[in-house]
């Protein structure tokens, strides 16, 4: 496989008080360009810190996360920042939209911090924004704010928001929680689309078992371990054993 | 749209309304009391330098008892009742070093004279030695000064033209000075020496009003000009010598000490500004802290979608500063209402303390807005910079898992 996304014997310790809790035990994982993965796991099993640290959000105790190359935690704070403002959008759980901002100027906050290249014209970026929001049918809630928003319209803005950079990967944690059945299968579609369409590499974190259809790639995470080519992510999750 | 860090940070501060209005307050109530008092401070300082520049002497020549009562009269217009022989200005006249001399005679007040109103300073100066009253008078070298003549000081209640009477001798208003703040010259009556000697002459004979010294070849004091290189201790000395019944007072002995004065008058001010401002720092950092507290979500978001440690650090110094320049300006403009609708009974009240006030030029009342503004911009920046370290350390992943 051609990785596009690359992580070595990852580890991240954590120390809760006397207690020592390894969070990521030795993580070898490849991913493809352009691959739709979904990672699934009980709560605790290491899968929001996965991709926090393969989205350069929290550095491992060990090993590497390795991006087209670059080794990611490898760079410093600034060529890190510049980095994941320019290769990836971040999608979270509820809540992951800035309440002082429209919902136009929630999707155009990430362009306030790129840190090379032409700075782009106002105009341009708006156009882009509104583009978006239309695609996602937003467009007529450009100036509310996102305490006028439903649950649903939310996570449209917020996967607005991760593209207006057109980044390659789209990291996702939770993006269906806390939705009714038919705004999930809507926000499954739209990340479904913008793989097939864009070819964007989307990495999604989710204990919904809605997620098993639409994802090319499913790996199940328990204790720290992840679990590829499980037969049955369903038996998996239900506690069964699953291979390493 | 929102598409720089400032735009952010502005947007921002629309959403903590009462908090904004705390620090706003606050910094207002600190810039406005610093801006009025450096007002009041720079006025007082600038009356004295504006009035006593006028003076255009280095140096006082005036009989030693006299002393105390000539920086009294300098600053509040009160008269000094000691002279001395005008033959002492030919004497200092031939000292090495020294360019002119003028002699002048200060006059008991003529309150209550006929045809007076109020108290007026009278001064008897000779025009053809003159160097300190009519190079303020533009007319003067055109026209001369006539023998009747008087200039009066902004206070007086006299316009050009007018005819006024000092024990029975008519003077005509040739000239009005403008404002100086100094008693002395404000409240000033300016006419030739000759009419000074008539004045004390008349008052011997009127009964109604109480008579004068003999005041003939007499003066109060005698204004020297030194040449350039002239050592002041030097002329101090040989004036001394000769006569050691006098006194050398330099004019800036007297604007020494008259700041000497205001500065220990505001002292107490400037202390309690001073406490409310590192009170004001703690307070910001206060609110700041709990701000940051409360953002560490959106914090994380920001850092997730790109913003680096350095970008996070500048916001919330963005919004402090925002806020800073905005309760300057508050404030400024709230001293400066104050001022204005108190400046009758603050100018009274200095005056009871014998301190001249007037407004200081506008490039200084300029630089101490710019001042006032530096002063808010260093307590928002102090107040928030231990709060905007605190938010560089916020962990993006620690907020997003504990759903902060």
């Amino acid at each position: 496989m051609n990785a596009f996304i690359q992580t070595q014997a990852l580890k991240k310790t954590y120390q809760l008080g006397d207690q020592r809790v390894e969070a990521l035990r030795g993580i070898e994982l490849t991913i493809a360009q352009s691959d739709f993965v979904v990672f699934m796991g009980h709560s605790g099993s290491g899968k929001t810190t996965l991709i926090s640290t393969i989205g350069g959000l929290t550095r491992p105790t060990e090993g590497s996360v390795s991006i087209e190359g670059t080794d990611i935690w490898r760079l410093n704070d600034r060529e890190l920042s510049a980095f994941r403002n320019r290769k990836i959008g971040f999608m979270f759980q509820s809540f992951s939209l800035l309440p002082s901002l429209n919902v136009l100027q929630n999707v155009v906050m990430p362009v306030i911090f790129r840190k090379n290249g032409k700075r782009e014209k106002t105009d341009a970026i708006r156009e882009r924004a509104l583009s978006l929001l239309a695609g996602l049918e937003m467009k007529k809630k450009i100036d509310a704010h996102p305490s006028e928003l439903s649950g649903g319209e939310q996570r449209r803005v917020a996967i607005a928001r991760a593209l207006i950079n057109e980044p390659d990967i789209i990291l996702a944690d939770e993006p269906t929680g806390e939705l009714d059945i038919r705004t999930e299968r809507e926000v499954i579609e739209i990340f479904r689309a913008i793989n097939s369409q864009y070819r964007k590499t989307i990495i999604v974190v989710s204990h919904s078992l809605s997620w098993l259809e639409s994802a090319k790639t499913v790996i199940i995470m328990k204790d720290g371990l992840m679990h590829l080519d499980v037969p049955d992510p369903v038996e998996a999750l239900m506690g069964r054993a699953c291979r390493p | 749209m929102v598409t720089s860090l400032f735009r952010l940070a502005y947007q921002n501060l629309q959403v903590k309304h009462l908090r904004f209005y705390i620090i706003l307050v606050s910094v207002s109530i600190v810039v406005g009391a610093l801006f009025a008092s450096a007002i009041l401070i720079m006025g007082i300082h600038h009356s004295l330098d504006k009035g006593l520049s006028k003076l255009g002497a280095d140096l006082l020549v005036i009989p030693k008892e006299s002393l105390v009562n000539m920086k009294s009269a300098l600053l509040t217009g009160e008269p000094s009742a000691f002279y001395m022989d005008s033959s002492v200005l030919a004497k200092i006249r031939s000292l090495k070093g020294v360019k002119k001399v003028s002699g002048q005679i200060f006059l008991t007040s003529a309150t209550g004279d006929c045809c007076v109103m109020g108290n007026s300073f009278l001064i008897g100066f000779n025009p053809e030695d003159d160097f300190t009253v009519l190079p303020w008078v533009e007319k003067s070298v055109k026209e001369g000064f006539p023998a009747d003549g008087a200039i009066v000081g902004a206070m007086t209640p006299w316009n050009l033209g007018d005819s006024i009477k000092f024990y029975n001798v008519r003077l005509n208003v040739w000239a009005k000075l403008e404002r100086t703040g100094i008693g002395l010259y404000d409240n000033a009556v300016f006419f030739h020496i000759n009419r000074a000697y008539e004045m004390s002459e008349n008052s011997q004979t009127d009964p109604s009003v109480k008579p004068l010294a003999h005041l003939k070849n007499k003066i109060s004091g005698g204004l020297v000009q030194l040449a350039v290189g002239a050592k002041i201790p030097y002329i101090t000395f040989s004036i001394l010598k000769d006569n050691p019944t006098l006194k050398v007072v330099t004019t800036g002995n007297i604007q020494t000490s008259a700041r000497q004065t205001t500065i220990a008058v505001f002292f107490g001010i400037i202390a309690l500004i001073a406490l409310l401002i590192l009170s004001n720092i703690l307070m910001i950092n206060a609110i700041f802290s709990a701000v940051v507290n409360e953002r560490k979500r959106e914090i994380g978001i920001i850092r997730a979608v790109g913003a680096a440690k350095r970008d996070i650090f500048k916001l919330i110094l963005y919004e402090s500063t925002l806020i800073s320049v905005i309760s300057g300006f508050v404030g400024m403009l709230v001293g400066g209402f104050l001022l204005r609708l108190f400046q009758r009974s603050i100018v009274f009240y200095l005056r009871l303390l014998n301190i001249p006030f007037m407004l200081p030029p506008y490039d200084v009342i300029a630089l101490m807005t710019l001042g006032a503004i530096g002063v808010a911009l260093l307590m928002g920046i102090s107040g928030s910079m231990y709060p905007a370290l605190l938010a560089v350390r916020i962990d993006p992943h620690e907020t997003m898992k504990q759903g902060l």
